[in-house]
């Protein structure tokens, strides 16, 4: 009760200057001991969050009477608010994204404006047509830029950092989990992956710069680029996929062990696709991390700010009767991918093409990146999602 | 978990048999000399078992018979589960246990520098305490075992070398669950998550996965304990049935139970002493030492 009626004093005071408009947004407050000045436009929706969460928790507390009960609603109540405020964050920034992403993006779409050729048969076929996903951005011919290139190079940035980085990762768990003895060495390790995952970025950057591209491309180059975002993402999935099969209770491997099964491969058909969940889940946190990773990106990996060609790595592939026998001109090209092509294109001067201006542009881009990496939690949600139905009977 | 939480809570009567229970009593050898038909299947030969500077095990020498039931029983910490991790070598994975003596199969050293584990294991098989079949489907429980040692290829790389065992697998499990009493109950649902299945049919499913490996001798360690009355009479039927064509060695702390389902049982004491083994009707009826006598008519223990 002692705490509820001040508040509400406060709020009645709070409410009352509102509504009477004794401070509204023309105010300004300058206190004398100051030279601060505190304007009414930033003042009032300050005051009424603080008043909203006062509020909130003492009516929590006086509608379940006060005692112990109305504690807990009030921790209830102010809790409920605070997650509340969070969700209402996250919803206007992807509101604000949107909108202003969205009329870039659909610029020129039409549904059945495209043509699709049936391969072999060669009828077209009316299809969707969305420029702003399927040009190039750069180019003499392309009339609506678009950010082709800069997807593609996403989505192979982050491919080859997952395809190597998984299976180094679950490796080097299983070695520490399952095979070295627990001791000075396997803190060490651990202390070294902890320290790894919160090294920034663009040091993992300069590393890349400084001791791949010369050995590996002599430039800018997306192998360079999988392989810096590779490495930062290695530490997270080592480290989740250890707590993953450290959770796989030992039963398991008795059970294993009593049938005759060598410990290896109790190791590949008991342990691991235990663990398969959880090193998913460290997977999808870490792609989440990369595909939005800038920094590094600009050092080991960017080209040309508006690229009018697409990296071309599945037909690029060339044997070679030396050493390393098989090269891939394009893995060795530097090209673009979304973050990247955002920061270059906000920060460049003049947008090359009279539709876009630089913004508009690069709001267009943000929304696409946001589309992409909601779209790779997806695929690693539901790849989590199956191996779960598959551990336990739901 | 629950190991030690028996080991835990057991601690009190485990004093209580030090104290009142006569410790002075000398072990006499003719208690421990069971005369059977035929060989031993196991023989375990002064068997002594350290964990760490903790003895766990006096030496024990003990024979089993095959294709009968051997009952160990004895309070809590008497080093039974000790004993019986012994005859496959499971306390090899325990890194403080040492072991020390012999313990052969069919007249073969089990404890030998040249044997291998996998085909030891192969031949005896083991069902926990606590029902622990795999997170997988109730079919792959069983196939696993023969599967792993290469008596089965399925899937899609041996269907498309053409060394496909489909029908040999469905057989294999059919068998298996049948053997351990349990087809009837899940036959129409072999693709279910083993996970999804009741306490005392998750049991019989791992008993079921053991002799899917067609094993010589199953050992059991408290099979029924974690299980309802209906359930344990179900794994008790089973136990006797088994007995017809293995050797069982069953680990139990329920002495009803041994004289119901055992040939012979074994009575450890504290301090891990063998003290008596005979046939389960003299020792239950007719014990020779004063201890075991105790023991068994709930003097402590
Ligand atoms: N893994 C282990 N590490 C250390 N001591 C153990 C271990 N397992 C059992 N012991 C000890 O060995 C003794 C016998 O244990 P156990 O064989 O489990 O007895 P029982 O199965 O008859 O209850 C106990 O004193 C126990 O504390
Ligand atoms: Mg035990």
């Amino acid at each position: 009760m002692g705490s509820t009626i001040p508040v509400a004093a406060i709020l009645l005071l709070l409410g009352g200057f509102i509504v009477t408009g004794g401070i509204g947004a023309g105010w300004t407050w300058s206190p004398a001991w100051s030279s601060a000045e505190f304007p009414g436009s930033e003042l009032v929706p300050i005051l009424v969050v603080f008043g909203t969460l006062l509020g909130a928790w003492s009516a929590g507390k006086a509608k379940e009477g006060f005692g112990a009960e109305g504690r807990q609603a009030g921790a209830y109540y102010l809790i409920g608010s605070v997650v509340f405020a969070m969700l209402a964050v996250l919803a206007l920034l992807i509101a604000f994204i949107v909108t202003n992403g969205l009329q870039t993006m659909l610029t020129g779409t039409s549904l059945f404006g495209g043509q699709f050729t049936v391969p072999f048969v060669g009828v077209g076929l009316p299809w969707p047509e969305f420029p702003f996903l399927m040009n190039q951005t750069g180019g003499l011919y392309v009339e609506i830029p678009g950010v082709l290139p800069a997807v593609i190079g996403t989505l192979w940035l982050v491919f080859g950092a997952v395809s190597f980085t998984v299976p180094l990762g679950i490796g080097a768990a299983v070695f520490l989990t399952e095979y070295a003895e627990r001791g000075r060495f396997t803190q060490v390790v651990e202390i070294a992956t902890n320290g790894l995952w919160s090294t920034p970025s663009i040091v993992f950057g300069l590393f890349g710069l400084a001791f791949l591209v010369p050995r590996i491309s002599g430039g800018n180059s997306i192998v360079v680029g999988q392989l810096v975002l590779g490495f930062m993402l290695l530490p997270l999935v080592l480290i989740t996929s250890r707590e993953a099969i450290l959770a796989v209770p030992d039963a398991h491997r008795d059970a294993s062990a009593a049938l005759g099964v060598t410990k290896w491969q109790t190791i590949r058909s008991v342990v691991l696709p235990a663990a398969m969940p959880g090193t998913i889940t460290g997977v999808i946190l870490g792609v989440g991390r990369i595909a939005g990773e800038t920094a590094p990106l600009l050092l080991v990996f960017g080209g040309s700010p508006y690229p009018s060609n697409t990296p071309n790595v599945l037909t690029s592939f060339t044997l070679t009767a030396q050493p390393p026998f098989v090269t891939n001109e394009a893995l060795l090209s530097p090209a673009s991918a979304l973050p990247y092509q955002l920061y270059s294109t906000i920060t460049a001067g003049v947008f090359p093409k009279e539709i876009f201006t630089n913004t508009e542009f690069g709001w267009g881009t943000a929304l696409v990146l946001l589309l992409v990496v909601v779209g790779l939690y997806a695929i690693g949600v539901g790849s989590r999602l199956y191996f779960r139905r598959k551990l336990h009977h739901e | 978990m629950s190991e030690t939480e028996s080991r835990n809570s057991t601690a009190q009567p485990e004093q209580r048999v030090t104290t009142t229970g006569e410790s002075s009593e000398e072990v006499r050898e003719e208690w421990t000399d069971y005369e059977f038909a035929g060989d031993a299947k196991i023989a375990a030969e002064d068997l002594d078992v350290y964990y760490g500077e903790e003895k766990a095990l006096q030496s024990v020498s003990l024979d089993v018979p095959d294709e009968s039931v051997t009952a160990l029983i004895g309070p809590s910490g008497c080093g039974k589960s000790t004993f019986l991790r012994c005859l496959n070598r499971m306390n090899d994975r325990i890194k403080s246990a040492s072991v020390d003596g012999s313990v052969t199969l069919d007249g073969e050293e089990i404890y030998s520098d040249g044997v291998n584990l996998v085909e030891l294991r192969k031949r005896v098989g083991m069902v926990f305490q606590e029902p622990n079949p795999f997170p997988k489907s109730i079919k792959d429980n069983i196939s696993y075992g023969p599967r792993k040692h290469g008596d089965l290829d399925t899937g899609l790389l041996a269907r498309l070398l053409g060394r496909d065992d489909t029908d040999e697998e469905h057989e294999l499990v059919e068998r298996a669950l049948r053997r351990a009493a349990l087809w009837e109950e899940v036959n129409d649902r072999l693709d279910d998550n083993a996970l999804g299945l009741s306490g005392g049919q998750q049991q019989r499913l791992c008993i079921a996965r053991c002799l899917a490996v067609d094993p010589d001798v199953i050992l059991m360690d408290e099979p029924a304990s974690a299980l309802d009355p209906i359930a344990t009479a179900k794994i008790e039927d089973l136990i006797e049935e088994l007995a017809e064509e293995y050797a069982v060695v069953v680990v139990t702390h329920n002495m009803q139970q041994a004289a119901r389902i055992s040939d012979q049982t074994a009575v450890f004491l504290t301090g891990g002493e063998l003290v008596e083994y005979g046939e389960t009707d003299q020792i239950f009826e007719h014990p020779r030492s004063q201890r075991v006598e105790d023991y068994i008519t709930g003097k402590f223990g």
